[in-house]
């Protein structure tokens, strides 16, 4: 019996006159003009539901053949709701979450044996080797999931899933899901539909998305029978990573059937809201979100000085904001994973201001980012001294683990996340390098005093921070000016 | 105020009276500041009541007479220890200075006093005693900037540190 049809339930949150509600995709799309944005605490959500909707445009829409075209789409103000009606309506059928032949992104005849809690699909919740580190679900007492948000839950896990073993199916270890290690970039815009017209980089062949394919059976990924390239965003952007068939109890999900996906092959193929950079060994490879540092610490890595390329979503939604003179600002949403294991789900939000990719500005923003780096491996040599200072020459494991204890660094870097959108939207005026130089020299003064503070004023101490101290006056030089004056 | 005071010693000095104030001043650092009677003339003018205040200013006239009135305005006891550990190249100093930035009011006369025993020619006795009236501040103002001061910046080490932070 089929049940939820995505195109007609409401089931994608969003923000419109100042209120959050859900919506279906039909209406995100038609609407898109009048609302804001959509609106989640989920970065990972936030990421996937942009994509679905990017698919279903990239096929439904005329092709948007360059920037021109795109720009004629942003000054009509809305997307053609002839075209998208006459799209929708043909595959209506292929949007039911729950169906015999055709389910959503799932695989009907899925084994129901050993079904999953559905907090398998979110690596937010605990599950499995999720640590439980967001959330306190037991596997025993797995809350009951309203259709919509299962609905969502199965499109984060089909776009985040992170390869590793399987065991299911004939198959033993899976794939990584197009989006489980690299950080997307969402340029967004003034309203939803801007949104996705700035993140709507043209395509020369969007590939054929899920549901315009004959639907997946067990046999088709049992052994992973079925490999596809990863090509094409329309296709990639609703990847069927993994084999789902979510289990209606009635009134929502408890459970999941579970398998495999259709492997992907990998081709050249660069996900449009993918940066990469040119690593150590020379090869170009997405770049990620990580642990202990701040996105964009790696800015400069995408700058195409360093070798590195901007995301085309970046890249093609700049330049039609310039062109128009649009509000916008960049979200980056990702997930930060060990192997298999999720250790951080996070999103992070920086203003792109006008001027942001004149030649000056990347080489400021450069320039920049390489001070901050400077001083910040200076204060680690701080760090190094005061430990020893304080320890003297004990063996190096305990050293390092001293100065890992000191907040110096970790205050350091804290003080210039906060800082660091100010700079950026300065980039493109006068004074952005000297307002960086003091914003940097005084984020290491005050990680410094905080550290004083922290270790104590017995004789020991005094003589380990007199000492560090030493050092920090050598460590702030860079920051005194000797790059000269801003242009 | 405390310059005042230091002036009045250096007229002590100058007067008749110093040789027999001299023994006296160094023989009360066998005693509790202030509780030697033959030296309470000299000082007690200049202090009121009871009291760290009070202590201080005899421990520091004590001081003043054990280098036999050497004062030399602007060089600080940290100062003048790390120039004596230097010369001496030992590891003694340091320590020593280390407990006396640790010393509590029980502590402070004997390791004071041996402090100034290490140093070779004048020190500020002004400025010693102001920082020993500021001593007891919580937040150790003063032992931060002694440590500072003996172990702080040396212009010749900048160089070669910097290139250290670098590798």
């Amino acid at each position: 019996m089929a049940k939820f049809n995505l195109l007609e339930e409401p089931w994608i949150p969003v923000r419109e006159g100042g209120r959050v509600r859900e919506v279906s995709l039909w209406e995100a799309l038609v609407r898109a003009p009048a609302i804001e944005r959509i609106e989640t605490p989920s970065p990972l959500e936030e990421a996937a539901l942009h994509r679905l909707l990017l698919a279903v445009l990239y096929r439904a829409l005329p092709p948007v053949g360059g920037f021109w075209d795109a720009l004629d789409l942003l000054e009509r103000g809305e997307f053609d709701s002839k075209a998208l009606e006459g799209y929708l309506s043909r595959f209506h059928d292929r949007f039911y979450l729950f169906h015999e032949e055709a389910p959503f992104l799932q695989i009907p005849d899925l084994p129901t044996k050993d079904p999953l809690p559905w907090a398998k699909l979110l690596p937010e919740m605990a599950s499995g080797n999720n640590p439980t580190l967001f959330d306190h679900t037991t596997e025993a007492n797995v809350p009951l999931a309203a259709y919509a948000q299962a609905a969502r839950a199965l499109l984060v896990h089909q776009a985040y899933a992170p390869g590793g073993l399987l065991k299911r199916l004939g198959v033993t270890s899976a794939k990584d899901a197009p989006l489980a290690r690299p950080a997307a970039f969402l340029v967004v815009g003034e309203n939803l539909f801007q949104t996705l017209v700035l993140n709507l980089v043209p395509q020369k062949d969007p590939g054929v998305p899920v549901w315009e394919l004959p639907p997946l059976r067990t046999q088709d990924v049992a052994g992973h029978a079925t490999k596809w390239p990863l090509q094409g965003a329309a296709r990639v952007y609703a990847w069927p990573s993994r084999g789902v068939l979510l289990l209606d109890e009635g009134s929502g999900v408890r459970a999941i059937a579970y398998g495999p996906g259709v492997e992907p092959l990998e081709v050249g193929f660069r996900d449009p809201m993918v940066a990469h950079r040119l690593d150590a060994k020379g090869q170009v490879s997405p770049l990620r979100l990580s642990v202990e540092k701040s996105f964009w610490r790696d800015f400069s890595a995408m700058l195409p000085a360093a070798g590195g390329s901007f995301p085309a979503t970046l890249a093609h939604a700049l330049r039609l904001a310039e062109e128009l003179g649009l509000r916008r600002e960049l979200r980056v949403p990702g997930q930060v994973s060990d192997q298999a294991k999720v250790l951080d789900v996070r999103r992070e939000v920086y203003p792109l201001p006008q001027g942001f990719l004149s030649p000056v500005a990347e080489e400021l923003l450069q320039k920049g980012l390489e001070l901050a780096e400077e001083v910040g491996r200076a204060l680690s040599g701080v760090a190094r001294r005061v430990a020893q200072g304080l320890l003297g020459d004990k063996d190096p494991e305990e050293l390092r683990r001293f100065q890992d204890s000191l907040p110096l660094l970790r205050l350091y870097w804290a003080e210039l996340d906060g800082r660091f959108p100010q700079f950026l939207e300065k980039l493109a005026g006068p004074g952005a390098m000297d307002f960086w130089r003091e914003e940097v020299r005084r984020a290491a003064l005050r990680a410094w005093e905080e550290t004083r503070a922290f270790l104590g004023t017995e004789g020991r101490h005094l003589k380990a921070l007199a000492e560090g101290e030493r050092v920090m006056g050598s460590a702030l030089a860079p920051t005194w000016g000797k790059e000269g004056k801003t242009p | 105020m405390s310059k005042a005071f230091v002036d009045y010693l250096e007229r002590l000095k100058g007067s008749r009276t110093w040789t027999a104030a001299r023994a006296a001043l160094r023989r009360s650092l066998a005693f509790p500041p202030g509780e030697y009677p033959p030296v309470l003339p000299y000082v007690e003018a200049f202090v009121d009541g009871e009291g760290w205040e009070r202590e201080a200013h005899y421990l520091v006239a004590a001081l003043y007479a054990l280098k036999d009135g050497a004062h030399q305005e602007g060089r600080t006891l940290a100062q003048a220890l790390r120039q004596a550990g230097q010369a001496r190249d030992s590891k003694s100093v340091g320590k020593r200075f280390q407990a006396l930035l640790d010393a509590d009011r029980d502590q402070l006369p004997f390791r004071l006093r041996q402090a100034v025993g290490l140093v070779e020619g004048g020190l500020d006795f002004a400025k010693l005693l102001e920082d020993l009236l500021l001593w007891f501040d919580g937040r150790r103002r003063v032992q931060v900037r002694w440590a500072r001061e003996y172990y702080g910046v040396r212009e010749e080490e900048t160089q070669e540190e910097i290139e250290e932070v670098k590798a």
